[in-house]
């Protein structure tokens, strides 16, 4: 499950902030749910956060495609009754982007409340 | 238990889809899947509402430009990851054992160009240039990926023949490159190097052009894109 601070840091986010965050949030979910197919990822991100996230799939896709092709993620097809599924999953090197990546947000999110509400550091 | 869409249902979006300029049978499926996926959600919120309606609340959610970006972005991704696996191969020479072929071959070439050693540079030049078309030829006559099948229905073949297309290039400019030289019986000894290490690089692309890399496109769709029911040769 994505840390439930990210959630309350990022609720009523604009498209913008939602889109930077993107390869993070599908990159965790993966490491948190080992396999999962695009609709899938949008569901759950719409199920974490209470529906304040809306991950919309012209966003989504290409954020999938694009860490395919780093090799970031890999995929395997499946059959699932009358037509075939794309499974997403991180590689090796996926692992070790996921540990950089959280650093990232965590300082990210650090200096972003320092310049929010100055008072409290 | 999810109720799941109908043949023709299913049918239906394929052809939604194709409507929509998506061209590419293997960028089709995962679309499918996805509208699929969430038309199946919908009417179990509301059993009533039709797959038509649906489908267009479905899709209202693409963006504007429909499916183009998310084909853009997964032929950037396929770009890339061809050109990890050639850099891949090339990189293998650079290490053990392979960098003791790539090492011979310079030394051996360096002696042709810079003291005729076997063979002249001139001949050379034409072993060059006859190993090239003999390679396109071979490729052309046995090459599955060449067929119109491949070349217009399938992203992943589609982004595999634009970069090794590219990489004909290379493989004609190093010949001309080579007859341009105004002495061609007469390399200096820091020039055979250079020139050495050069086309030592294209013979090894040569190889991998012809025999490695379709191996290459041959595997990946079997193991990825066995779903398609893609008829190799």
């Amino acid at each position: 499950m994505l840390p439930k601070i990210l959630m309350h840091i990022f609720v009523g986010m604009n498209r913008s902030l939602l889109r930077g965050s993107l390869e993070t949030i599908v990159i965790k979910l993966l490491s948190d749910n080992n396999e999962m197919y695009g609709y899938e990822i949008t569901q759950k991100v719409k199920e974490i956060t209470a529906d304040e996230f809306k991950i919309t799939e012209g966003a989504l896709y290409p954020t999938l495609h694009k860490l395919e092709g780093k090799g970031v993620l890999e995929c395997n097809t499946r059959s699932i009754g009358n037509r075939f599924r794309k499974y997403y999953s991180l590689t090796e090197a996926g692992q070790t982007e996921l540990a950089i990546m959280l650093q990232d947000m965590e300082d990210y999110i650090k200096n972003m409340r320092l310049i929010i509400n100055p008072q409290l550091s | 238990m999810k109720e799941q869409l109908s043949e023709e249902e299913i049918a239906k979006l394929f052809k939604f889809v194709k409507s929509k300029y998506v061209h590419y049978i293997d960028v089709q499926y995962e679309i499918v899947d996805h509208l699929a996926s969430a038309i199946e959600e919908k009417q179990i919120d509301s059993p009533s509402l039709s797959f038509d309606r649906a489908l267009s609340e479905v899709y209202g959610k693409f963006p504007i430009t429909g499916f183009t970006v998310m084909i853009a972005e997964k032929s950037s991704a396929l770009k890339m990851f061809w050109v990890k696996k050639f850099l891949g191969f090339m990189l293998g020479y650079m290490k053990l054992p392979k960098i003791i072929i790539a090492g011979f071959l310079i030394y051996l070439l360096h002696l042709i160009l810079y003291n005729g050693f076997l063979i002249s540079p001139k001949q050379l030049y034409l072993t060059f240039v006859t190993l090239a078309i003999l390679s396109a030829g071979y490729r052309y006559k046995y090459g599955f990926e060449f067929s119109k099948e491949f070349r217009h229905n399938y992203l992943v073949t589609g982004t595999y023949l634009s970069f090794y297309g590219g990489v004909w290039f290379f493989y004609f400019y190093a010949p001309l490159n080579f007859s341009g030289s105004q002495h061609l019986d007469q390399f200096g000894y820091l020039q055979s190097w250079i020139l050495s290490v050069y086309l030592t690089s294209i013979t090894l692309l040569l190889h991998a052009y012809t025999f490695v890399f379709p191996k290459m496109l041959k595997k990946e769709l079997l193991e990825k894109y066995s779903h398609l029911n893609i008829k190799l040769a």
